[in-house]
């Protein structure tokens, strides 16, 4: 079976500066998969590729059986493949339930509106609470939440989550982390980029190491847990 | 005191006219950041439009009036899609630049040489549709168009800010004028939008010229004058926010009905010179916030 | 080091001697200006090169402030009109010649250029538009509405030629006099263009936060071009006055502020050529329109859009040969050799152990959230000292609190025994305290070695009427900085580079021309941001090798950066933030094994990354 979402060979080049190299991943059905990697190792930048917010020089995506190179983000978003941004794009001027209702933008079946919201405000009871506040006064960790759930919104069959635990107490990692391992186990596949590297193997089956722009390294979450490369990694350093 | 209260329905007409033509600096700008420089001649090209469909009928002007509003209305935002998608769209370089700017005046010249062509240079009377006996408001009294036009633009600015507030295309406009890229990744298509903002802004600039006709008649040259007040009152209300806007294009008709009482002929250039003086107090407007720039 | 074979050689530069090419277009523009009324022998033809010239004043301004500054103004027809009737008031009332208002008029109009200023580069896209089109209006209106003095729309009949003597100006003799001034002031501005003038205005352009991170007040800079527009039109102003015996409000309508955009737009923005190819082209517009005269209007508005659509950079930007004849860089020059260059020990007053920098209880929050808590850094000199932590962890916020950039919300920074933490961003990169961008800030359109004679920016003497005239002083004064720079890029490894455009250099030498462009300050503290990123491993171990050798100069520095190798290689001391708070600080070593500092890093929701981190 082909996989859900497959990069192809992916490279990003913005004027001089080689963003992204070839990088070849796939997302299987029902997976979740992190990418991990130092600052600048083009994690982001490979979810942005892959979503259209980023010019792919080469290389080609598909989504679902479809090439999706060259599509509008928009038109990627309607067709079940959902990015979550780093710094979470909230809709700050509008309340908590506007942006999880301009999350179901696409939609098409829309008498499910009240089921979904429902559903997204038993996932963060938070949120509930908060319905009707602006959402840009919540607190950092309230918003990823509202992210996530907004994103969800549409049902998508895939979405990519972008260090939900940037800025974020331990506590709170915590608990997003335990919310994607929910949401997976709800059928939805997920794309995580985290720079918590320990967090993000933990909830994934898979993951790719990027670093300065390629992948260099691949495996199951346990298998990269156990790696010392993987500190040296991040860290630049033998602990 | 009498004279004062003159000065404020006076104004509030002005305003009223203001406030509608604002509205699609405004829309244009959120959806995009940009706004038609051609704007005030799509507005006396509405004026035009709903003269000669009047014209054309020769039926009761309680018939043709409301008809010549419509077509005023429809025109202006089908010319106003045209614009954006022939002299907004493709010119190169971004918001931040300069280019949508000369586009957009360029598109100004052609409208204008367009109207004296079509029609003509001279002042053309428009035809009262509400007769010219003064209503009073107390011991001061407006025409009953000047009525007529606080009314409809209070419906029509109160049924756009509704929209926008309520429905979920005015939040999903909304959404593109926060954050666009983030709108995107909703699954709404900012392009789209940004075709939609500029017939919205059309066709009110279309509706604005109808209404104004019957007060003023109406003149090829006149437009630019309504751009500039449109537009001073968008940027004073903070453009990004449409009731500022709206408080912004009231006040703006009251000061100027007020200094045309005061000193006569030089109400617009105290008008402009405030203006200035203001915006170096203000730079933001008056509900404008500053953005912490981000380095 | 072996002396680059390459500083021998002679690179084409703008700056040092007499530009024989340039002196021989002026030479010849000047027949040509000269020959044109004999040819046309005619006084049409003559008024309509009259107005060219005239025009193309105006032009030339609005092409320094908008080209060269980015600035757009709409309103450009009022510093006309000032020029205009202050000079024929001084006439007409005060019983003044017209070489009285010649001198007075445009200074007028310059005054009125500072005053628009304060509210103008204050204010952004259709903020600006619109402060710039109230001013043109405001002008037009006083204009048409003073009827006892300007005359209102009847205007001011029976207004004198100039005379010298008994010599008076008729319509030939006003044309040269108009078109010499013009081509004087062509000559003047290309001269303040080619000097460190322009070298600024570009710098405050193209990255203005990098200007100021240099020590340039970017506010001072852009009024100074406001002003210099300004005085340009009110000068075309006092001949628009004297130019017809009548003179009416209507020259100065709102369209005519959009006539000279059109001009200075068509010809291509900042670009030497461009003001006089649009001017010619525009003005011989009506000309050649003249038989379908009705539509001529519409006929300049759809040549607004085309140009718009299809050459967006104008006719000389958009036509190779037009562009390289008058860019910054032509002319071939002789290039000093390179003045050799290192890091100047750090001057610490006798007081060797104070800190450079000492910032205390540092703070500052962004609408409740507070990305930077309460933050203690001391810098102890001649040291490196290392600031880490994860992603959104307050490290670039600290910076941009201590340079300047942002205003603290709480505690004191203190630079060299200075309070700062009040101070604007180009005043501490003056004291001393000058800082590189994560992603870098070159000046894209000047050349590597200009970008680096912009950090000298503090150090240069030389005033504007130095560059104006290109006095031998200023001529001598960059040389010399050309020759340094030169060696401060010698010492970078990019001196082979000097003459390409700063935004085509690969990003690992971008990243590597900032630093440079910092040391040419001379700074007592030098804050880099990310030096390593996106580097690749060869660019970096050059950066680390060049830090290494600063840092045996003895140069104090402060350095952001994700890449541990980098700090462990360099770094005597390390902070690490998280969360806006400072948790961990001490040697490499002890900071990268202390268990908070890796959980920062990776993270630990079960509890279980000690071990991960400590295999």
């Amino acid at each position: 079976m082909s996989p859900l979402l497959a990069l192809e060979s992916v490279s990003v080049r913005y004027g001089p500066i080689v963003a992204l190299q070839d990088v070849s991943l796939d997302v299987g059905e029902g997976e979740t998969v992190a990418l991990i990697g130092a600052n600048g190792a083009g994690k982001t930048t490979t979810l942005r590729a892959a979503t259209g917010l980023a010019p792919v020089s080469s290389g080609r995506i598909f989504f679902a059986g479809q090439e999706i190179t060259g599509w509008r983000t928009s038109q990627i978003a309607r067709a079940g493949f959902v990015h979550v941004p780093q710094g979470r794009g909230i809709f700050a001027d509008q309340t908590v339930e506007e942006n999880l209702l301009l999350g179901a933008w696409s939609l098409r079946d829309r008498s499910k509106l009240n089921a979904l919201l429902e559903r997204e405000f038993r996932r963060f009871p938070r949120l509930a609470e908060r319905r009707r506040q602006i959402a840009g006064t919540l607190s950092g960790g309230e918003q990823q939440m509202l992210a996530i759930s907004r994103g969800l919104m549409s049902e998508p069959r895939c979405i990519a989550l972008d260090e939900p635990s940037l800025g974020l107490a331990p506590l709170l990692v915590r608990e997003v982390m335990e919310a994607i391992r929910g949401l997976n186990a709800g059928g939805v596949t997920v794309l995580l980029v985290e720079q918590l590297a320990t967090a993000a193997l933990e909830v994934s089956h898979r993951a790719y190491v990027l670093q300065r722009g390629r992948v260099v390294l691949a495996g199951t979450g346990q298998e990269l847990l156990a790696s010392p490369d993987l500190v040296q990694s991040y860290l630049g350093v033998v602990a | 005191m009498d004279i004062v209260l003159q000065f404020i329905l006076s104004g509030l007409a002005l305003g009223a006219i203001y406030a509608v033509v604002a509205q699609g600096i405004y829309v244009t700008f959120a959806a995009t950041r940009t706004f038609n420089f051609a704007q005030g001649e799509v507005t006396v090209i509405g004026a035009f439009l709903a003269l000669s469909t009047i014209g054309f009928l020769a039926g009761p002007i309680g018939v043709t009036f409301p008809l010549g509003i419509l077509v005023g209305l429809l025109g202006g935002a089908l010319l106003a899609i045209i614009i954006e998608r022939v002299a907004v769209a493709p010119v190169s370089g971004g918001p931040e630049r300069h280019e949508w700017l000369v586009s957009t005046a360029g598109v100004a010249f052609i409208l204008l040489n367009a109207m004296t062509v079509i029609w003509t240079r001279e002042t053309v009377r428009f035809p009262k549709p509400f007769g010219e006996q003064v209503i009073q408001f107390g011991p001061a009294g407006l025409l009953p168009q000047e009525v007529f036009v606080i009314v409809a633009a209070v419906v029509v600015v109160g049924l756009l800010l509704l929209v926008l507030e309520r429905t979920q295309l005015g939040r999903a406009f909304r959404a593109v004028a926060f954050n666009r890229e983030a709108a995107e990744l909703m699954g709404i298509d900012s392009r789209w939008m940004a075709v939609g903002a500029y017939a919205l802004s059309g066709a009110l600039a279309g509706l604005a010229g109808s209404l104004v006709g019957p007060i003023t008649n109406v003149n090829a040259y006149m437009g630019l004058n309504l751009l500039i007040k449109a537009f001073i009152a968008a940027i004073v209300g903070g453009i990004g926010n449409p009731w500022g806007i709206v408080v912004a294009a009231i006040l703006l008709g009251i000061a100027e009905a007020g200094l045309s009482y005061a000193i006569g002929a030089w109400r617009e250039a105290a008008l402009l010179a405030l203006i200035i003086i203001f915006l170096g107090v203000r730079p933001n407007g008056l509900f404008g916030r500053a953005a912490v720039e981000k380095v | 080091m072996a002396k680059p074979a390459w500083s021998e050689r002679t690179l084409p530069l703008p700056i040092f001697q007499v530009d024989w090419a340039a002196l021989l277009r002026f030479v010849l523009a000047a027949i040509v200006i000269v020959l044109l009324p004999m040819v046309f022998d005619n006084n049409y033809y003559i008024t309509i090169f009259q107005g060219i010239a005239v025009t193309y004043l105006v032009v030339l301004g609005l092409n320094l402030l908008m080209g060269y500054t980015g600035i757009a103004s709409f309103g450009q027809a009022g510093f006309v009109a000032i020029g205009a009737y202050v000079s024929v008031l001084l006439g007409k009332n005060f019983g003044q010649s017209f070489w009285v208002g010649l001198l007075v008029a445009p200074l007028v109009a310059a005054l009125a250029g500072a005053l628009l200023a304060i509210p103008a580069i204050r204010s952004r896209g259709p903020f600006l538009v619109m402060i710039t089109t109230a001013f043109g209006l405001v002008v037009w209106q006083v204009a048409s509405t003073w009827a006892p003095v300007t005359g209102g729309p009847m205007g001011i009949s029976a207004i004198p030629r100039p005379t010298i003597g008994d010599f008076r100006f008729d319509t030939r003799a006003f044309y040269y006099l108009v078109a010499f001034t013009a081509l004087l002031a062509h000559a003047l501005v290309s001269n303040l263009i080619g000097s460190r003038w322009g070298r600024t205005l570009i710098a405050v352009r193209d990255a203005p936060t990098a200007a100021a991170s240099l020590g340039i007040s970017v506010v001072r800079w852009k009024v100074g071009a406001f002003v210099l527009s300004a005085y340009l039109a009110g000068l075309a102003g006092v001949f628009t006055g004297y130019r017809n015996p009548f003179l009416n409000s209507d020259s100065f309508v709102v369209g005519e502020s959009l006539n000279y955009l059109l001009a200075a737009v068509l010809g291509g923005l900042g670009t030497v050529y461009g003001p006089i190819v649009g001017t010619i082209v525009l003005s011989a517009l009506p000309q050649v329109l003249a038989p379908i005269h009705e539509y001529q209007q519409g006929i300049r508005g759809v040549l607004l859009v085309l140009v718009m659509l299809l050459l967006p950079r104008g006719i000389a930007g958009s036509i190779g040969a037009f562009r390289d004849l008058g860019s910054r860089l032509a002319g071939r020059l002789h290039v000093p050799r390179a003045t050799p260059w290192s890091p100047t020990r750090q001057q610490t007053d006798g007081q060797a152990e104070q800190p450079i920098l000492d910032a205390q209880r540092v703070s500052r929050v962004f609408g409740g959230l507070r990305a930077v808590d309460e933050v203690d850094l001391r810098i102890a000199p001649r040291t490196i000292h290392g600031l880490i932590g994860p992603n959104g962890s307050g490290k670039s916020t600290l910076v941009n609190v201590v340079t300047g950039f942002y205003l603290p919300s709480g505690g004191t920074v203190v630079l060299l025994g200075r309070s700062i933490e009040r101070l604007p961003a180009h005043t501490i990169a003056k004291l001393g305290a000058v800082r590189t961008f994560q992603t870098p800030q070159l000046f894209r359109d000047l050349s590597v070695i200009e970008n680096v004679m912009v950090g000298f920016h503090t150090r240069l003497r030389r005033g504007f009427l130095h560059h104006l005239f290109r006095t031998s002083a200023a001529v001598e004064e960059e040389r010399q900085a050309a020759a340094r720079a030169l060696g401060l890029l010698e010492y970078f490894g990019l001196a082979d580079r000097a003459l390409a455009p700063a935004g085509s250099l690969p990003y690992g030498l971008q990243k590597l021309l900032e630093i440079a462009r910092c040391l040419a300050v001379g700074p007592a503290l030098l804050i880099l941001d990310e030096p390593a990123g996106g580097m690749n491993p060869g660019e970096i171990d050059r950066v680390i090798d060049i830090l290494l050798r600063l840092r045996e100069a003895g140069v104090t520095v402060l350095v952001i950066e994700h890449h541990m190798d980098v700090i462990e290689s360099l770094c005597q001391r390390v902070s690490v933030l998280d969360f806006g708070k400072k948790i961990a600080e001490g040697t490499p070593q002890e900071v990268l094994n202390d268990p908070k500092v890796i959980e920062a890093y990776l993270g630990a929701p079960t509890g279980g990354v000690g071990e991960a981190a400590s295999r």
